[in-house]
């Protein structure tokens, strides 16, 4: 059986995907440290980045930025469209685990597993803007307002902090989650801040107050990654069992004014990322396959 | 004939009885002795720290039996102490800890094999468990450590088993296969003790140093 009601194939594995803006193509850093983009209609593969097995891992940041690593733990942003890198970014003492690009293209955040601490980076001049303290087991994900005013870690240790990113202010800090949240969005109209983890619950904040809406239960497994649609009203969350990536696991569509599941679909392995279509019809997703599933999203 | 062996202390007292430990400044036979011990206590390394990993939940209890009756796996006693890089006890330490069950899979809804014990006036812990079984995606038995105490760095670590068929018999040779386990350290012996009238069990030893903060 097919994953997905439409399969595109990659050479290597893809992890997070990104849909173009006008939607007609698709963009993922693969497993072999290639970046890729697909033509979104016809499957095809369009352009390839290749890059040195000696620089390691590619994280995509948008449709058109990724990072890697440099030997003295230096961040290096590139730019997709130009091949050209922009900023190096030093000061973590340790590898870092996690980086993120502001919406407006002009923070990054990133965090290393041994460092207790969140960096907060001008991407155009690469200087540090503010050193955030923050919990002691890792980051697990970043996520940032669209308007880019504000910043979201949730740590391994369960906690979640909620930074200004012009001030360095903590406004919030969330301590009643039992588990770590594996994945955080805010709504794309930014009223809404979704997070998700190990207790199998998807947690819908109000942006403006932090105080907790509604709670979604039933997807049955731990998240690992959700996806907003882009007109608010949905959420796409899938899988990770947590015995092996290896095992077979959900994908569900939830409305998120009612909280009712819409769709149930299969995923062979853990869900890896999840991207929703700019015009909201698709959700693509990466599962370690060498494929790009693509869900129809129900009307 | 006593075949116990001398401690520590006898141990120094005969090298000063013989000659072999001699103050370098005027000092009392007690007074070399005193201070020789307290400069080993005082060198305590603290012990390494591993990551955190994503199956940590806050809100276990201090409860030291996390085996029930049925539970899948060989029992499991898991003892130590906590103590700063001197060697004593410290106040308000908190030991939390936790584990996959016999089948390699951690309670993510619940809190089985999980707990957040308060030590003893002596520093010690124990908890009366199950050997934690193999997943797939993390080949080595182990148990997850975070303890923390007022005035004293976080520690977060992990405490494996030499018989671990993953270590192949000789975890001296193998402790760091794959990059798994961050020192040999944390590899203990394992103890199997076959009492009369009760099960067997098997019994490891992990004493904790935490660094002043």
């Amino acid at each position: 059986m097919p994953n997905g009601d439409r399969t595109i194939n990659a050479p290597a594995i893809p992890y997070r995907i990104e849909f173009s803006r006008d939607g007609r193509h698709l963009i993922a850093a693969c497993n072999d440290g290639h970046l890729r983009t697909w033509d979104v209609s016809s499957g095809k593969l369009l352009t390839e980045r290749s890059r040195k097995k000696e620089d390691g891992p590619a994280a995509l940041l948008d449709a058109r930025h990724y990072a890697d690593l440099d030997a003295q733990n230096g961040i290096r942003i590139w730019d997709l469209s130009s091949d050209a890198q922009a900023r190096t970014l030093y000061g973590h003492a340790s590898r870092p685990s996690r980086v993120a690009l502001s919406p407006d293209g002009q923070l990054v955040a990133s965090a290393s597993e041994k460092e207790t601490s969140v960096r907060l980076w001008n991407a155009s001049t690469g200087q540090q803007k503010h050193l955030l303290a923050d919990g002691i087991g890792g980051v697990a994900e970043f996520a940032f307002s669209p308007d880019s005013e504000t910043l979201v870690s949730t740590n391994y240790d369960n906690d979640i902090r909620i930074w200004k990113t012009r001030s360095g202010e903590l406004v919030r800090k969330i301590e009643s989650m039992t588990g770590a949240m594996f994945s955080a969005e805010f709504s794309p109209d930014g009223k809404l801040l979704l997070m998700a983890g190990l207790d199998e619950t998807v947690y819908v904040y109000d942006a403006k107050n932090w105080s907790l809406l509604k709670q979604l239960k039933g997807h049955g497994e731990t998240i690992a990654a959700l996806a907003i649609s882009p007109d608010s009203r949905m959420v796409v969350t899938g899988g990770f069992d947590v015995i092996t990536v290896r095992n077979p696991v959900k994908v569900v569509f939830w409305d998120l004014a009612s909280g009712k599941v819409l769709r149930t679909v299969n995923s062979p392995h853990r869900v890896v990322a999840l991207a929703f279509s700019p015009d909201g019809r698709w959700v693509a997703m990466t599962a370690n396959e060498k494929e790009i599933s693509l869900w129809q999203v129900p009307a | 004939m006593n075949h116990r062996l001398p401690n520590r202390r006898e141990i120094l007292e005969s090298c000063i009885s013989r000659g072999l430990l001699i103050a370098g400044v005027s000092m009392s036979q007690t007074g070399l002795l005193e201070a020789w011990q307290q400069t080993e206590a005082a060198s305590r390394k603290p012990t390494s720290a591993e990551v955190l990993g994503p199956f940590y939940r806050k809100g276990a209890s201090n409860t030291p039996v996390l085996r029930a009756p049925g539970d899948a796996g060989f029992p499991l006693k898991v003892i130590g102490q906590v103590v700063n890089t001197k060697g004593q006890r410290i106040e308000g330490a908190k030991v939390e800890l936790w584990h996959a069950d016999h089948h390699g899979r951690y309670d993510t809804r619940g809190y089985k094999y999980r707990a957040a014990l308060t030590p003893d006036a002596q520093g010690s812990y124990s908890v009366d468990t199950v050997m934690p079984g193999h997943y797939a995606d993390r080949p080595a038995q182990h148990i997850h450590y975070l303890i923390s105490a007022p005035g004293h760095k976080t520690l977060i670590t992990q405490a494996y088993f030499a018989t671990d068929p993953f270590f192949e018999g000789n975890p001296e040779k193998n402790w760091n296969k794959r990059g798994i386990a961050a020192n040999k350290e944390l590899i203990l012996p394992v103890k199997l003790f076959e009492g009369v009238g009760e099960p067997p069990h098997a019994e490891i030893r992990f004493d904790i140093v935490l660094e002043n903060a």
